[in-house]
């Protein structure tokens, strides 16, 4: 009975039991409501708060001030974190406040490196169901998150050569100097005004029109640009140096330190100490009238041998020359003169004009010969060869002058395009000379036999009376320059060039730019034809920086080219 | 033993949706977390195409299966996307055509360009995609965006610039939120992954978790 009585007393206690304990447990699943929800925004808050810093990091390019930057950075932090985090996310209360804030990095000396750190903050209201019980309506939780962008170097190394000078396209009217600047200006507006853009500019002589600054949206540049003249002829090597040194001197080693060079044809100025020739040889005519030249006879390289001008002329209406036997000095001393060495024939075999000597940059010295030298009041001219020994091996910024293009020769290897609207349609696009025997005097060297009386004066150097040779050194000394300039580990500079073909005598092959550049491949040039194979670049350096080069035939596609390029600097500067 | 079960007739419903809400949660975060992990993933490949981050390839997908562990996406230990699983990531770059792209896309130019509009270059002003790669159960689910038609993603995952300037069936859907201005461009990564096996007593009537990561 007693056992009955126990049993009928603990009736209905586990639902009593079980009530009290469910209140517990809807406590706790209230609560654990109330914190995943909260968990939920907050993860949603924090990636939508790393996609507002990378997208402001993007946005800062296309301003001309900080202030516009900052402005339209903001605006591309709050629209990237409302497409990640829309209003009313798990019915978060109010719009979340977005604030992005810019600074700009420094080294453990205070020196800027070159990293603009974007860093955001949000915060947002998450709902609360349970906790509202308690009066408490909503949690406010916030997340912050920090990009950073790679800001931009930028020179900007053109060519203002007289061969940029041609005549109006008929669609655009522009010449190539003309379409150049068009194409250079547009391109200028494209980056940020936290990078520095600067501008060097070259003929026979490389000159700093712009130091890189992030001004350079102030119109100062574009002026700059505009104001450029096409004349001369193309001091590659130069332009690299100084825009070279215009990274370091910016000094930001985290910054992406870039070099865009254009082009329309092959270097051909080497800037070097050359020694003066004191000593007799034989070398392509013509020679000066004083002293007056030994008379000549016989003939050497199918030419009559000759101290005069005497032609005939090539296919680029440029005089063939002969060889000048014994062509008297005009310096009694040793020593050497410090400038730069041009060619002024086309990329001629058969001697031709050279020119010198020119100051290699606007803050060099102008070049001066000794006293000791007759007739140097008629310098600089084409008359240079009688004055100065030979091309020496390496050039005043000790690059070498040597290298792939030794043994090669330019006004041959004729190519045509497929395409009839490609003009002009055909180019010599160079090959190895020991391919075409019977053209010139067959090397870029000095003999170093005599093979005719007093070659090897000078033998084994390069020679510096014939055009082709002047070329053949430029073009090492430029990839050379590249190369050291690509060498620098602490500015990492990445090299882009674009290629304008059309140049009527100096033509480029289709390896020199992208060996510039370090790209990977050799790619056709518009005089190729449609059989034409890519191949790998023989000269590729992959522990070095990997530049882009374009090349077009069209002048009026060179505006689409630059943005090209800009779009590459821009995606690696992000 | 009749309250016992009255008792349990609210407790284990209870019991039960705290379970498959909870798990959720965490597959939830998860799922966000993989996209996260992929959106950062293709801005860095983005940013240094040299940086062997070609999410085209199975070897670098896998980083992002292995991020989706425990989601069913792996087809096996080596963490190979599977084709059948139970989850897919689709990326996507989705770029506002401009003059840019009409540039590169239309060439020749016609000699009514520039200016560039509508009539000479179609998908101006549209948004496009410029790059699609779908890692996981791609036959399962849609991207929201839509997909680019079928041929014109090359194996890289790239899509030709006369595509995204010419082929109007290359544009992306519903994407007007994103608010782009020209030529610029979002980086977009989806996730779904099915999560039926822990849906105890069909508590979530569709038990498909959704993210997405845009940068």
């Amino acid at each position: 009975m007693a056992k009955l009585t126990n049993r009928l007393r603990q009736k209905g206690f586990a639902l009593i039991l079980h009530t009290c304990m469910l209140m517990g447990t809807v406590a706790m699943v209230g609560l654990a409501v109330d914190v995943g929800t909260i968990y939920m925004i907050k993860a949603r808050l924090s990636a939508a708060v790393d996609a507002a810093a990378l997208a402001a990091g993007r946005s800062v390019n296309l301003a001309n001030t900080v202030n516009q930057a900052q402005t339209q950075a903001t605006a591309a932090a709050q629209q990237f974190f409302a497409a990640n985090f829309p209003t009313g996310y798990l019915n978060s209360i109010g719009a979340p406040t977005v604030t992005p804030t810019f600074t700009q990095d420094t080294d453990a000396n205070g020196n800027p490196t070159g990293i603009l750190e974007i860093a955001v903050t949000a915060s947002a209201k998450a709902p609360t169901y349970f906790l509202n019980m308690f009066t408490i309506s909503n949690v406010t939780v916030s997340a912050s998150s920090t990009a950073s962008r790679r800001g931009l170097v930028l020179m900007l190394v053109l060519d203002q050569s007289s061969s940029m000078n041609t005549a109006a396209d008929p669609l655009s009217g522009l010449t190539a100097c003309q379409a150049m600047k068009q194409a250079a200006q547009n391109f200028i507006t494209l980056f940020s005004p936290y990078d520095y853009v600067g501008l060097v500019t070259f003929d026979i002589t490389a000159h700093l029109v712009y130091a890189p600054s992030t001004s350079y949206g102030n119109g100062t540049l574009n002026g700059d640009i505009g104001a450029i003249v096409c004349q001369s002829n193309t001091n590659t090597i130069s332009a690299l140096e100084l825009a070279y040194q215009q990274i370091r001197t910016v000094n930001l080693p985290l910054a992406l330190n870039t070099i865009v060079l254009f082009t329309d044809g092959s270097p051909n100025g080497v800037s070097a100490n050359f020694p003066l020739r004191t000593a007799l040889d034989s070398r392509w005519g013509p020679a000066l009238a004083s002293p007056a030249p030994p008379a000549q006879s016989g003939s050497t390289f199918g030419h009559t041998n000759s101290c005069n001008d005497v032609g005939p002329q090539d296919a680029n209406s440029v005089n063939e020359e002969a060889i000048c036997i014994n062509m008297p000095v005009e310096c009694t001393t040793a020593g050497t003169v410090r400038g730069t060495l041009s060619q002024w024939g086309g990329q001629d075999s058969w001697g031709a004009g050279t020119y010198g000597l020119a100051k290699p940059t606007d803050s060099d010295a102008a070049p001066s010969f000794p006293g000791t030298c007759s007739n140097a009041g008629g310098l600089p001219s084409t008359n240079v060869r009688q004055f100065l020994s030979y091309i020496p091996d390496t050039d005043i910024y000790g690059n070498s002058l040597h290298g792939i293009r030794d043994n090669w020769l330019f006004q041959t290897n004729q190519l045509c395009s497929p395409d009839p609207n490609v003009q002009p349609n055909c180019k010599n696009t160079g090959d190895q000379w020991a391919n075409h025997a019977g053209i010139g005097s067959g090397s870029n060297f000095f003999p170093t036999v005599n093979s005719y009386t007093n070659a090897k004066t000078y033998g084994g150097f390069f020679r510096i009376d014939q055009p082709n040779t002047v070329v053949a050194a430029s073009m090492n000394g430029t990839i050379n320059e590249a190369f050291k300039i690509r060498s620098d580990n602490t500015y990492n500079p990445v090299i882009h060039t674009v290629y304008l073909t059309g140049n009527g005598t100096d033509s480029v092959d289709r390896e020199f730019l992208p060996m510039v550049a370090n790209s990977p491949t050799i790619t056709a040039l518009p005089y190729d034809p449609v059989s034409f194979v890519p191949y790998p670049n023989p000269a590729f350096q992959p522990d070095q920086e990997q530049g882009k080069y374009l090349v077009t035939a069209d002048r009026n596609q060179l505006q689409s080219l630059f943005a090209q390029l800009a779009s590459e600097v821009l995606r690696l500067s992000k | 033993m009749l309250e016992f079960a009255l008792v349990m007739s609210i407790l284990v419903p209870l019991f039960a949706g705290m379970f498959t809400i909870g798990i959720t949660l965490c597959k939830g975060i998860q799922v966000s977390n993989v996209c996260q992990d992929a959106v950062v993933l293709m801005v860095r490949a983005n940013t240094d195409p040299n940086a062997g981050l070609d999410l085209s390839l199975t070897q670098n997908q896998r980083m992002i299966v292995r991020a989706a562990a425990g989601l069913g996406m792996n087809a096996n230990a080596q963490y190979d996307p599977s084709s059948t699983g139970n989850g897919v990531v689709i990326l996507s770059k989705v770029i506002m055509v401009g003059p840019q792209e009409c540039a590169s896309g239309v060439v020749p130019a016609p000699p009514t360009a520039p200016p560039w509009n509508a009539s000479n270059c179609p998908n101006y002003g549209q948004y496009a995609f410029t790059y699609r790669v779908v890692i996981g159960n791609g036959t399962r689910w849609t991207s929201t965006f839509g997909n680019p038609p079928t041929g014109v993603v090359h194996s890289d995952g790239t899509i030709s610039a006369r595509d995204i300037a010419t082929n109007t069936s290359n544009r992306a859907l519903n994407a007007t939120f994103l608010n782009l201005s020209a030529s610029t461009f979002a980086l977009v990564s989806e996730m779904y992954a099915d999560v039926s096996y822990i849906n105890l007593f069909s508590v979530m009537n569709t038990p498909i978790i959704y993210s997405r990561s845009i940068s």
